[in-house]
């Protein structure tokens, strides 16, 4: 186990060094002129030759990257030249937003999809297990830019319940959150009723049921334990898509998070923004994931490495 | 039983939408370009089965043609990627040593990137427009098949068929071609049909977001520029958002179909 989570963390060294690298690049994708690009055609010579020099982008490429390693690992990001703020400062005012929207949609898809997975395995092929199996691909198949919109219709401009965008208190996060859970909801109802179907399948279940336990026992306290264990590994694995789900759904709510500063800097050509938030977006799916792998090799006594 | 009906639901909607983006020329009612501003935001009508959007457009004549933008871009980026994607994960896991430790490590770092993270950002800098798109999309699609494709030749390439092909003195790449890829079809299929869903669900959101091709009617647009009119005309988004998840679905049920079909299990 030991070597396991070394070997883990050992392996994480070349990944995030590797997405230093290709978001460092990011930037130097831009066709043409990158200072032009952000500044405009007409802008003045010496106002680009500030940029360039703002930027390090008159320094040779190799001096380029090690500055942006140090600054990754001085967590010292450069200046935003849209907000002139620096760019780990902005970020991490944008964050509890996006962790507060993230959370809550996690909460809201546990909190429905799981009950929904136990019931249609127990009743396999109901009428409860077809609706919900239905419900759930109609939940992935839905675009969140799409289904945004339409609670918005129904829960805010008809029925007046809650507020159409923006963070303003507990009735402000329902819709971006069901919003945003919804897809997740779909795919771990789903992952419930088929791991607890190969559950109930297994021998040790058998026995508790000719012992004369009742169902629910059967079910709630034997079954379930062990089911839950990669529906859990699912939920930690994508917690980090959540993160970057809410690019969109926030956008959709004016959701004054990351994924509206990331969209809004691809906007203003802000690009030590942007590279400063695609940053923080990868390196936190990459440790998440990381966590998540690791929790599930202490969880599980079954498997060795 | 219903999985199988579903299936061929999806078939039926994935070939309607194919017929629909094959004849929109001749399915439009109108220009999906055509500007008439005396029916700006019109409501749906017998001349305007959907309605029209903000500048009297026919919402049913542009999402016949963006029809054509989510299906074409869905199948080249899913094309390429299992063209690069299997090439790539066929070559690494049947070679091993450092090839596949470096392409894995590749692999590693790209799978870092969450979600369509990577294909907003390089959209975003290299600029809005269909051949960007297709691009940002393939950077990363081709991932998951090299993945899937190195697994599958992993376990294939010690059976005794590829032994014995070795032995007789054919070539790496005859044993690749002919002996160890037919037999790593199936997941791909599965893998492939699922990412034509996934594909148009990111053309679309780049779209939405104002990423997408900007000289062609696409889904994603019309559906982020009626969201400015949820008030006043919730039609204009709603038909465009209809069409991208019946899309998805009708890919989604053939998928699970396929799926199925190859189990073992079943």
């Amino acid at each position: 186990m030991k070597s396991y989570i070394l070997k883990r963390l050992f392996l994480l060294v070349p990944t995030v060094l590797g997405v230093v690298t290709l978001v460092f690049f990011l930037i130097h994708m831009i066709p043409g002129d990158p200072v032009e690009v952000m500044l405009g055609e007409t802008a003045q010579v010496a106002d680009k030759e500030k940029l360039r020099r703002d930027l390090g982008l008159d320094n040779p490429l190799a001096t380029q990257y090690a500055d942006f390693l140090k600054g990754v690992f001085t967590a010292d990001l450069g200046e935003s030249f849209f907000y002139k703020k620096s760019v780990v400062k902005i970020i991490r005012e944008k964050v509890p937003a996006t962790l507060e929207l993230a959370l809550t949609s996690m909460l809201v898809a546990v909190l429905i999809s799981i009950p929904i997975g136990i019931i249609s395995a127990v009743k396999k092929h109901s009428f409860i297990d077809n609706s919900s199996m239905l419900m759930s691909l109609m939940g992935v198949s839905m675009p969140n830019f799409w289904l945004g919109p339409i609670l918005i219709i129904i829960f805010s401009i008809q029925l007046g319940i809650f507020p159409v965008s923006g963070r303003d208190g507990f009735g402000s996060i329902v819709l971006p959150a069901i919003t945003l859970g919804t897809a997740l909801a779909a795919m771990l109802s789903r992952m419930t009723r088929s791991s607890m179907l190969d559950v109930i399948g297994e021998e040790y279940l058998t026995a508790v049921r000719a012992k004369g336990a009742p169902v629910r026992v059967v079910i709630v306290k034997h079954a379930l334990k062990n089911a839950m264990i990669p529906v859990i590994t699912i939920i930690g694995l994508q917690f980090g898509s959540l993160l970057s789900g809410a690019i969109i759904t926030e956008n959709v709510f004016s959701w004054q998070g990351l994924g509206t500063l990331f969209i809004n800097s691809l906007q203003t050509r802000d690009y030590p923004l942007v590279q400063g938030c695609v940053l923080f977006f990868s390196l936190s799916y990459v440790l998440i994931n990381l966590a998540t792998d690791l929790v599930y090799a202490v969880v599980d006594p079954r498997i060795r490495y | 039983m219903l999985k199988g009906k579903l299936t061929v639901i999806g078939a039926v909607i994935v070939l309607a939408f194919m017929l629909v983006a094959l004849f929109a020329p001749l399915l439009a009612p109108y220009d999906p370009n055509a500007i008439d501003l005396t029916g700006e935001l019109g409501r749906p009508s017998a001349a305007h089965i959907l309605g029209q959007d903000k500048l009297g457009r026919d919402i049913l004549s542009r999402a016949i043609y963006g029809t054509r933008v989510s299906l074409f871009v869905g199948f080249t980026v899913v094309a390429i990627s299992v063209v690069i994607g299997t090439f790539i994960g066929a070559v690494s896991g049947y070679k091993c040593g450092i090839y596949d430790m470096v392409i894995m490590r590749i692999i590693d770092v790209l799978l870092a990137f969450p979600g369509i993270l990577l294909a907003i950002a390089i959209t975003g800098v290299l600029g809005p427009n269909l051949r960007n798109v297709i691009l940002a999309l393939c950077a990363f699609g081709w991932v998951g098949y090299a993945r899937l494709v190195r697994g599958q030749v992993l376990s294939i390439r010690e059976r005794e068929y590829v032994l014995s092909a070795k032995a007789l003195g054919a070539k790496n790449l005859y044993i690749i071609l002919w002996h160890i890829l037919p037999n790593t079809l199936s997941p791909i299929i599965v893998t492939a049909t699922f990412g034509v869903a996934g594909v148009i669900l990111a053309e679309s959101s780049l779209s939405f977001l104002g990423l997408g091709p900007q000289d062609v009617p696409t889904w994603g647009a019309m559906l982020n520029e009626g969201s400015q009119f949820l008030l006043f005309a919730p039609h204009v988004s709603f038909f465009p958002g209809i069409a991208i998840m019946l899309t998805i679905l009708g890919f989604n049920f053939i998928g699970d179909g396929i799926r199925d079909h190859f189990d073992p299990k079943n």
